[in-house]
């Protein structure tokens, strides 16, 4: 690997100098994030179902005891008993869009009032329809005296007690998307830049292996890249911190958010896998590309997809099968989530890391076997 | 004869991205692919977040016969099948079970791991079936009793059609609205680079400098078709996720078709907010490209353009006030939530539409001091 | 010694055959110009030779041993320099001649020795700690033919060195070459200044549509064609090899 550490430091000083570089790749992640946070700021406290002080479960036609059943939302959920007729009830003012209505009048014919469009009153409702069949039951059960029925229990064996649900929904865009916006620039200058002013030839005729003068180009795409996701991450992490002890409201996402000294260990080792990734594909495409302009273009559906794979991730709700482990990006987005909620199996991260390390060794021996082409060169 | 100095710098660009099929390619069919996969995905998202698999574990495969026969009609998401409670841990974090239900000698158990959203929606279902299975397990006349002795039940929604799109649309035209308003800024910041700030590097700037044509008007010129290409990449974009939506969620695009189909007010609206978006956009890159003579320098600042035309998108998502759908950018899913309400309002439209010429039109003028001063 | 025999050299992308067959002998210790006209395939010839282009068929010959385009030995002995190579705008020459230096492994003192040479020759000195993009084009050139010099090549290849300079740095370049002749060095020049090749080559080589159609000393080109100058002789050579090719290419056709 003669020549890679020149290369790579060659490039480094060269972002060095360029003071617009340095705006673009540190100042920048600065200035959107304030930007984002501001805009946080502005989104009102309140929810959508404001007008309600509770959500609450009416039954007519059966005397139920005014009950608080929980907690949802910060609010509590009642059980409250309704002496209007339905009809009228639902169409009245102390009937929101949250709530909903048994109907109990005809003890054959439950009637169930609810908002589907709602999701408080969609899941009250799945809940009055158990709390209707639980009533059922326990009148047969109670009929039929001289059997004994198994006892229903209840399990939670979740592992351990993580409050990082939505940031491990939210750590793989906010870690993609600048990252894949910033290789795509910087790959798109290192190597399409340096053909457009002349100045890769002069590199190409050095007696530096094509691997040194890739690897070095890739790594230096890699190391900037991460060095400006890394500003990005940790002004958002200290802005939640500085919330939380300013005790205001947090908008940078991050409060209450615990992780380990391993966890955010096995967070940048993937993220530098994923860096490494990203960086060679731009390197390997910006080679074809005669400019800087070129380049960016045809790094779009790259850049394009790993945003999507990272977007899709935040709909995963649970647990997801191997197989998903193997799909580039989104398994990576896969990881950081299973590692920030404490549930990365050993299995999957070792799966993910063999599968980035054949795709990026792949991707490095086309760089290396396209670097001989005479597009390239030419 | 000046007036026509502008048609014909337009007409010269034109014929620059004709003759650049990667460009043509970007400019159209990354819009119309991005829009079209996404639609999918928020459909295939759609039915992936209410559904769910859960597994019952008996102890032997009499048992597991007869209560698929009886209860797989009623829990199509539960399989039946034999084992015991050693196996639970296993088959929950495989990712195909969310909920595993075991049946040992005195108890049921149902077992859930409350950090997995997934898992805890199979609950309900669970606690309904675990029950099912107490009284089955018992006897099979004693379950057809307890069916029989259970009462008709009926599910009133009240939900108006539109409060049924409500959810969807805001995560759709959310996600579709960021997406189209990215490309479109993406293709905006590609063109303007090439056409604006490489003339400079292409060394073409002093041809045009040394033409007895105003450099405003040249820019002007390049900002039009600029403008029109934009346009189109966010029709293909938009023109995409409708027929997306017709195509995957035929249900919910047929409601929007009844509502939005009484009155032709939708397609000025949405021709409206995407020239508002258009204009904006132009003129946000137009001046970044004018202010650089390096496409590097243009192309990294043009990231900040990205950010606030991708925060503007997400405006509605944190802000429910009305003054949102003032906002060029971020009116967008207040009006497609309007089309779909039937209650296209043109006042809100219009005054967005005509800060965003207004911009525009100071953009050209700032972006051609920038470009003659970068350039000297 | 180089020899190149029957290089040819078809691009895959568009079909183009830039360099049909040229065969061409060029001796250490003399300045050899390649003359032809624009599209003749001089460039693509000369990238051949600096390892950034592979031959479709055909070989190239340092010393014996044929070329290929990984091999870093013939790298290191040889330096290209054309207008369409150039150097890093942030950096200062001093900057440019430790990383470029570093590349071809010379030690630091090496480096700084050739390096100081180089530039009090070309008058860079004083210039050092500024940036390269500040620089003239004149300055930009000889700064860029130092960085090229820098490892000290055996053989020279230059494409239009002296293009669009002065007089003052042409006759500084053209002074240097001869310098770098009498040290031995083998050095192939590029050119459509027929006054230069006529000053200062030793040998010519010309090459039209992608043939070679003359190897041989100055004064051997216009004796062979019959005529009394260089021009007179390159024109003839030009008319009746492009109109050969048109009838061969008639021909090929039917």
């Amino acid at each position: 690997m003669k020549g890679m550490g020149k290369i790579f430091l060659h490039e480094m000083k060269k972002i060095g100098k360029e003071k617009s570089l340095l705006f673009g790749f540190l100042v920048l992640p600065v200035i959107t994030l304030l930007f984002t946070v501001g805009v946080t700021l502005l989104q009102p406290n309140t929810t959508k179902n404001d007008e309600a002080e509770a959500y609450v479960m009416y039954f007519y036609g059966m005397d139920v005891e005014t009950l608080n059943v929980g907690m949802m939302d910060e609010k509590e959920i009642w059980i409250v008993s309704c002496e209007e007729e339905p009809e009228e009830f639902i169409d009245s003012s102390d009937f929101h869009h949250c709530d909903v209505l048994v109907d109990y009048s005809d003890i054959f014919n439950v009637k169930i009032y609810y908002y589907e469009s709602d999701a408080v009153s969609s899941y009250l409702r799945m809940s009055a329809e158990s709390f209707v069949r639980q009533s059922y039951e326990s009148i047969y059960k109670d009929m039929k005296k001289n059997v004994s029925f198994r006892e229903v229990e209840m399990e939670d064996i979740k592992k351990k007690d993580t409050s990082n649900l939505m940031i491990a929904m939210l750590l793989p865009y906010m870690l993609i998307l600048p990252l894949t916006a910033n290789i795509s620039n910087f790959a798109a200058d290192t190597v399409a830049g340096d053909k457009a002013r002349g100045t890769f030839y002069q590199v190409m005729l050095s007696p530096v292996p094509p691997l040194s003068l890739i690897m070095g180009k890739i790594l230096s795409v890699s190391v900037i890249s991460l060095l400006s996701s890394a500003v990005y991450i940790t002004l958002d992490v200290l802005g939640s911190r500085i919330c939380e002890a300013l005790h205001i409201k947090d908008a940078f996402g991050f409060s209450g958010v615990t992780v380990t000294v391993p966890q955010v260990l096995l967070i940048l080792l993937y993220a530098v896998l994923l860096c490494y990734l990203f960086s060679n594909l731009g390197v390997l495409i910006s080679l074809f590309c005669k400019d800087q302009n070129q380049a960016q273009v045809a790094q779009l559906p790259v850049t394009l997809m790993c945003t999507l794979a990272s977007m899709l991730s935040m709909f995963r709700l649970g647990i997801s099968p191997s197989s998903h482990y193997l799909i580039p990006v989104y398994n990576i987005c896969l990881i950081f989530q299973d590692l920030l909620n404490a549930r990365a199996k050993m299995d999957n991260m070792l799966l993910v890391a063999l599968s980035l390390v054949i795709l990026a060794a792949a991707v490095l021996v086309t760089t290396l076997l396209s670097y001989r082409n005479e597009r390239v060169r030419a | 004869m000046r007036r026509r100095h502008v048609p014909h710098v337009m007409a010269s660009e034109w014929k620059k991205t004709r003759k650049t099929p990667v460009q043509l390619v970007m400019m159209l069919l990354v819009p119309l692919l991005s829009a079209l996969f996404l639609v999918w995905a928020m459909s295939y998202v759609k039915d992936f977040t209410t559904s769910y698999q859960a597994a019952v574990l008996l102890e032997t495969p009499a048992q597991c016969e007869e209560t698929e026969e009886l209860l797989s009609s009623v829990y199509p998401d539960f399989s039946f099948r034999t084992g015991t409670k050693e196996d639970v841990e296993k088959i929950l974090y495989s990712g195909y079970t969310d909920c595993v239900i075991v049946v040992e000698e005195e108890t049921i158990r149902i077992v859930y791991d409350s950090s997995v959203l997934s898992s805890s929606q199979a609950l309900k279902d669970a606690a309904d079936c675990a029950a099912d299975l107490s009284v089955l397990l018992e006897g099979r006349e004693m379950y057809e009793e307890l069916q029989s002795f259970y009462p008709e039940k009926e599910v009133v929604d009240l939900s108006t059609d539109f409060e049924k799109l409500n959810t969807y649309l805001d995560q759709l035209s959310g996600v579709v609205g960021m997406i189209v308003f990215l490309m479109m800024a993406s293709n905006a910041m590609t063109i303007a680079v090439r056409s604006i700030t490489g003339e400079k590097e292409r060394q073409t700037f002093d041809t045009l400098v040394l033409c007895p044509v105003p450099l405003r008007k040249i820019l002007l010129g390049k900002s039009l078709v600029l403008l029109q290409e934009v346009f189109a990449s966010g029709i293909v974009g938009i023109g995409a996720a409708i027929a997306g939506m017709a195509i995957w969620n035929r249900r919910d695009f047929t409601t929007v078709c009844r509502i939005a189909g009484r009155d032709i007010a939708w397609l000025p609206a949405l021709l409206i907010i995407i020239l508002t978006a258009t204009c904006l956009i132009t003129a946000i890159f137009i001046v970044i490209g004018s202010a650089f003579a390096e496409a590097k320098k243009a192309s990294l600042f043009s990231s900040a353009g990205m950010v606030l035309v991708s925060v503007s998108a997400m405006l509605p998502t944190f802000i429910e006030s009305d003054g949102v759908r003032y906002i060029p950018i971020a009116n967008f899913t207040p009006t497609i939530k309007a089309i779909c309400r039937n209650d296209v309002r043109f006042d809100t439209l219009l005054p967005a539409l005509g800060a965003a010429v207004v911009v525009f039109g100071i953009a050209i003028i700032l972006a051609s001091r920038l470009w003659e001063r970068n350039c000297e | 010694m180089i020899e190149i025999k029957n290089l040819k050299k078809t691009f895959r992308k568009n079909k183009v055959e830039a360099v049909r067959d040229v065969s061409l002998t060029i001796n250490d210790g003399e300045i050899f110009a390649l003359l032809g006209p624009n599209g003749a395939g001089k460039t693509t010839t000369m990238r051949m030779l600096s390892t950034l282009l592979s031959p479709t068929s055909g070989t190239i010959c340092f010393d014996g041993r044929e070329l290929d385009m990984e091999d870093v030995a013939v790298r290191r002995r040889i330096a290209f320099l054309t207008n369409e190579i150039r150097l890093d705008g942030q950096f200062t020459p001093d900057e440019l001649a430790a990383y470029y230096g570093g590349l071809y492994e010379m030690t630091p003192e090496a480096i700084k020795e050739n390096r100081d040479k180089l530039f009090d020759y070309f008058g860079i000195t004083e210039f050092r700690g500024r940036r390269y993009d500040t620089f003239s084009t004149g300055m930009k050139q000889k700064t860029s033919l130092a960085i090229c010099l820098l490892h000290d090549p055996d053989t020279i290849i230059f494409d239009e060195p002296t293009n669009g300079l002065d007089i003052l740095t042409q006759h500084l370049i053209e002074s240097y070459l001869l310098k770098l002749k009498e040290e031995g060095k083998c050095i192939i020049l590029s050119t459509h200044i027929l006054d230069l090749v006529s000053r200062m080559a030793d040998r010519v080589g010309i090459i039209v549509d992608g043939r070679s159609v003359f190897c041989g000393t100055v004064p051997e080109l216009p004796e062979s064609q019959g005529v009394a100058t260089v021009e007179e002789a390159f024109i003839k050579l030009y008319k009746e090899n492009h109109e050969e090719k048109a009838i061969l290419d008639k021909k090929e056709r039917r």
